[in-house]
């Protein structure tokens, strides 16, 4: 699907120039006809709903005058294939900073394409399919299909819909793996090399876990140094009841990189979902998830933690909606802010009518360590049923000189000691990251974030 | 939840105060422009920088949108179908013989002792009836302190250059739609100015209330405390009940010069409209106090009228040291919709400031918290705590909580905590099992869930506001 979509719909065009009013027909021979359907609904939702502005309660304190005006061309409309340098390059970038992290498949994006040779899948096992979208929609047009959904209403979000190429397909099938097999890890990785033009990628993720699987999705993203792109990614993840899926957002875009990216995720009766968002990277970075509560007994569990330094915006926004009954959520966020960074988190815990019995928490705490960095956080409750435990704390600080004195007064030298206290602030959230080689391939990311200089960073 | 029907009983209960006084009011004729603001600057005879100041607010109040992003849902308010003067015909003044007997009986079914109140309760009363003070009682005590306290009118004929400095320092005209209005249309409120180093003896109080039907009320109250004063100023309010919604914007303006503490307590009980909803006062009031070096501004406000408050009393804290403090409980019953909070904007050093927000939603009510924290840059060592509990009544209720923090300042800290539940069934239980009928209980349980609030109240207010909440609760667990 990587050449043949439908590119005459954006032809030559950039984001701020024209793709608001080009309205020209979607090229549907290539795609199947409700695929063209739906990528045709969703330019028309974009037209309507255009970039969101600042007026936008949503997006008040998300710049993004640089994508709206930004020189970036959707990827397609380059035409510019992954070159055996860019290959080379995103060679480099994953040696240097993905070891092996004991995968069951791991599937390689490079510049938005996906690149069979650097992915792998093994052991083998028939209860997991993990594959790019365009391989799954000879296969599995159904499947595909029913995750897709229907057109989204946010802007970005119809624009991936229109835009999307390839991305990621995850079926977690069969109640129980083969004897011995462990729970599955899916570890999907997207590489943006340097380019001459700067490209726009529009990756989509489906994640399909039926009843009673477990599973552990990682999401990676990475970009060369000096790279300047904009990824806009949609990530839909449907738990069957009694499911559970563990969800990983590792977020290690280069410095001029633009990251915006959605998580849907849709749980059963039973169905457990936690979500881990590890924030490191990026000149502009925002992860917007939604998670609905549709049936009783449903579990949702959302941490992240977010080291932003130098000018970077690093944003949280979350929606957990409580529909079924006896539903619960934990929300746990921590940030760093450093140099003249800005964070946003902007977390709505919705109940709706009837929602009955449901208990839910959101935490989230900021360590400014800079007096040019800024936070903005609004934890928001929206209760409309009674028997329900709802609470939210929300806490910006600074690091605690007592116990930068105590450190000290043990002969730990101020620098390492404010490193420890930081270290130790964030790792709160890092402990509760699955999969040990992930965890310490995170602790270690932090700490080199931390050590490095200002300028490194900036 | 068990055993709630009594308080449904109570919740339905009607609205005490509702009843309607005549007395001849003088009234312009509904609508508005520039000729209805000189009318009204002209039949209050005021100078010409007011007048000027009204026509600059209306112009600017033609350029704006009324505000929707409050989560209240009312039917669109036809500003020209408002009446926007309303005087009581017979300018009574000087002694209490010369108001009109009708207008005192209103105020003994009230329940205000004026008479009372002057040798018992040590109050002195600016009853604001409609829109022109009628009565003021103790002041000549008060001027012997050099404290000026009178009707707004008043204050603008004799103490010019004092309204001229202060007036929209700190809620300019410009700042939103309804203190646009507001200030092209106030019609009267209250003026407080307490000189240097004075601590005001008694506690200053209005009571307001709205009379006349159709008549928008647009109060404007002005308290400005000069260096180390300290002032405690009391507003209350009642209504007559009524079927036509009445619209209220009034904006209040706080002035806290260095080393000075302004009290502000506020009990409000408009009529909320009936079961339905129907024919409650809409309420959008901004008020804002202006805090400089080391001084000190609370807020406290009992919320349990109005069928829409839309109310967020804030302060500036402009000089370092000063303190801002908010305390606040919020009961909405039937109907009734509350999108409240406050605004504590941090500019100065070491500015502390406390929001203690209790919500409580029974039977439709819808219940909002909506609360800003910005912490400037400049502003070190500035220090928040925020505490936002909300307390459900009925499934059909609603209570949401939007707090925004914002800092600028690595030095500050700022801590936010919320929380939502209802009535725990062991709570209940213990105490029934204690031989506590369960109507007490709740309302034991309601009254320590707005203890922090209640304590933060004057005396006087403290008991009535208890009184309120058990009279706007009844019946309304469910």
């Amino acid at each position: 699907m990587n050449v043949r979509s439908n590119s005459r719909v954006l032809e030559g065009r950039t984001y701020g120039a024209g793709v608001l009013t080009a309205r020209a027909p979607v090229a549907a021979q290539a795609l199947p006809e409700w695929l063209g359907a739906l990528k045709s609904s969703a330019l028309g939702t974009f037209e309507a709903a255009g970039f969101p502005s600042p007026r936008d309660e949503a997006w008040r304190f998300t710049d993004i005058s640089d994508i709206v005006s930004g020189p970036f061309v959707p990827q397609e409309v380059a035409r510019s294939p992954v070159s055996s340098g860019a290959l080379a390059a995103a060679r480099r970038l994953l040696a240097e900073r993905l070891q092996d992290l004991d995968e069951t498949a791991r599937l390689v994006f490079v510049d938005g394409a996906f690149q069979a040779a650097l992915s792998r899948f093994s052991p083998k096992r028939d209860d997991v399919v993990a594959c790019s979208i365009d391989q799954a929609l000879s296969r599995h047009p159904q499947r595909v299909r029913a995750a897709l959904g229907s057109d989204p209403h946010d802007g970005f979000q119809a624009l991936n819909t229109v835009l999307f190429q390839s991305g990621a397909f995850v079926h977690l099938a069969g109640p129980r793996p083969a004897e011995g097999a462990g729970r599955p890890v899916i570890h999907l990785v997207h590489v943006a090399t340097e380019r001459a033009v700067p490209l726009a990628f529009h990756p989509r993720t489906l994640v399909v876990a039926d009843p009673g699987t477990s599973s552990l999705v990682i999401e990676t993203y990475l970009g060369a140094d000096g790279a300047r792109y904009l990824v806009n990614g949609l990530s839909q993840v449907t738990v069957g009841a009694g499911a559970h899926v563990a969800h990983v957002v590792l977020q290690e875009e280069s410095r001029a990189g633009y990251h915006l990216q959605a998580l849907e995720i849709r749980l059963d009766a039973g169905a457990r979902f936690s979500s881990h968002s590890v924030a490191l990277g990026g000149h502009r970075s925002r992860l917007d998830i939604a998670a609905t509560l549709e049936q009783d007994g449903a579990e949702v569990a959302l941490q992240g933690v977010y080291v932003a330094r130098g000018r970077r915006q690093m944003d949280h926004h979350t929606v957990v909606t409580h529909v079924g009954r006896h539903t619960s959520s934990r929300q746990v966020y921590r940030g760093v802010l450093d140099d003249r960074a800005t964070a946003v988190f902007d977390g709505m815990i919705h109940v709706a009518p009837g929602a009955q019995k449901t208990d839910a928490r959101q935490s989230v705490r900021n360590l400014l360590l800079s007096g040019d960095a800024v936070v903005h956080a609004q934890p928001r409750l929206e209760i409309n049923a009674d028997d329900v435990q709802c609470a939210h704390g929300a806490t910006i600080g600074q690091l605690d000189p007592e116990a930068l004195f105590y450190l000290q007064s043990r002969g730990v030298g101020q620098e390492e000691a404010r490193r420890l206290l930081v270290q130790g602030f964030a790792g709160e959230s890092i402990q509760t990251l699955p999969h040990p080689p992930l965890r310490r391939l995170v602790e270690h990311r932090i700490r080199s974030l931390l050590e490095a200089h200002e300028g490194e960073t900036s | 939840m068990t055993g709630s029907k009594a308080l449904e009983e109570l919740a339905s209960q009607e609205y005490r105060y509702g009843f309607v006084s005549d007395v001849e009011a003088d009234t312009v004729a509904r609508g508005l422009d520039e000729d209805v603001i000189r009318t009204i600057s002209g039949k209050k005879g005021e100078p010409d920088f007011l007048l000027e100041w009204r026509l600059r607010a209306y112009r600017r109040w033609r350029t704006m949108e009324e505000p929707n992003w409050a989560k209240l849902h009312y039917p669109p308010i036809d500003y020209q179908a408002i009446s926007y003067y309303s005087a009581p015909k017979k300018k009574a003044l000087k002694s209490l013989d010369e108001v009109d007997p009708e207008v005192l009986r209103t105020f003994e079914k009230l329940g205000i002792p004026l008479e009372e109140q002057k040798v018992l309760a040590g109050v002195a009363v600016d009853a604001v009836f409609d829109s022109v003070s009628v009565a003021t009682t103790f002041k000549e005590k008060l001027a012997e302190m050099g404290i000026i306290f009178s009707s707004f009118s008043e204050a603008v004929r004799n103490h010019p250059d004092l309204v001229r400095k202060y007036l929209g320092s700190v809620v300019p005209y410009s700042d939103n739609f309804f203190a646009a209005l507001n200030s092209a249309v106030f019609s009267d409120g209250s003026f407080v100015y307490v000189p240097r180093g004075v601590r005001c003896p008694m506690e200053l109080s209005t009571y307001f209330r709205i009379n006349s039907a159709n008549t928008g009320q647009f109060e404007r109250t002005l308290i400005v405390a000069d260096e180390g004063s300290y002032v405690s100023y009391l507003e209350g309010c009642t209504a007559p009940m009524r079927d036509e919604n009445q619209l209220h914007a009034a904006v209040v303006e706080l002035v806290a010069l260095k080393d000075a503490h302004i009290k502000y307590s506020t009990v409000q009980n408009w009529y909320p409209g009936d079961k339905d909803g129907k024919g409650g006062i809409y309420n959008f009031v901004t008020k804002r106090g202006r805090a400089l070096e080391n001084a000190r501004i609370s807020w406290t406000q009992v919320e349990t009228g109005s069928a829409i408050t839309w109310k967020y009393p804030g302060v500036l804290l402009q000089g370092d040291h000063s303190v801002g403090e908010f305390y606040s409980v919020a009961l909405t019953a039937n109907r009734q919709q509350a999108d409240t909070g406050t605004k504590m904007v941090h500019i100065g050093k070491n500015t502390r400031s406390t929001i203690v927000s209790k919500g409580i939603s029974a039977g439709h009510g819808q219940n909002t918290y909506r609360g800003l924290v910005k912490v400037l840059k400049g502003a070190t060592g500035a220090r928040n705590h925020s505490e936002c509990d909300s307390l459900l009544l009925s499934d059909t209720s609603g209570a949401h909580t939007f707090p925004y923090l914002d800092v600028r300042n690595d030095s500050s800290v700022v801590e936010h905590e919320a929380s939502t539940s209802r009535i725990s069934e062991d709570q209940l239980f213990y105490c029934r099992q204690r031989g506590i009928p369960e109507e007490d209980a709740v309302s034991m349980i309601v009254n320590g869930f707005c203890k922090e609030v209640f304590k933060e109240l004057p005396m006087e207010f403290a008991v009535e506001a208890q009184k309120l909440l058990g009279v706007s609760l009844e019946g309304a667990v469910g």
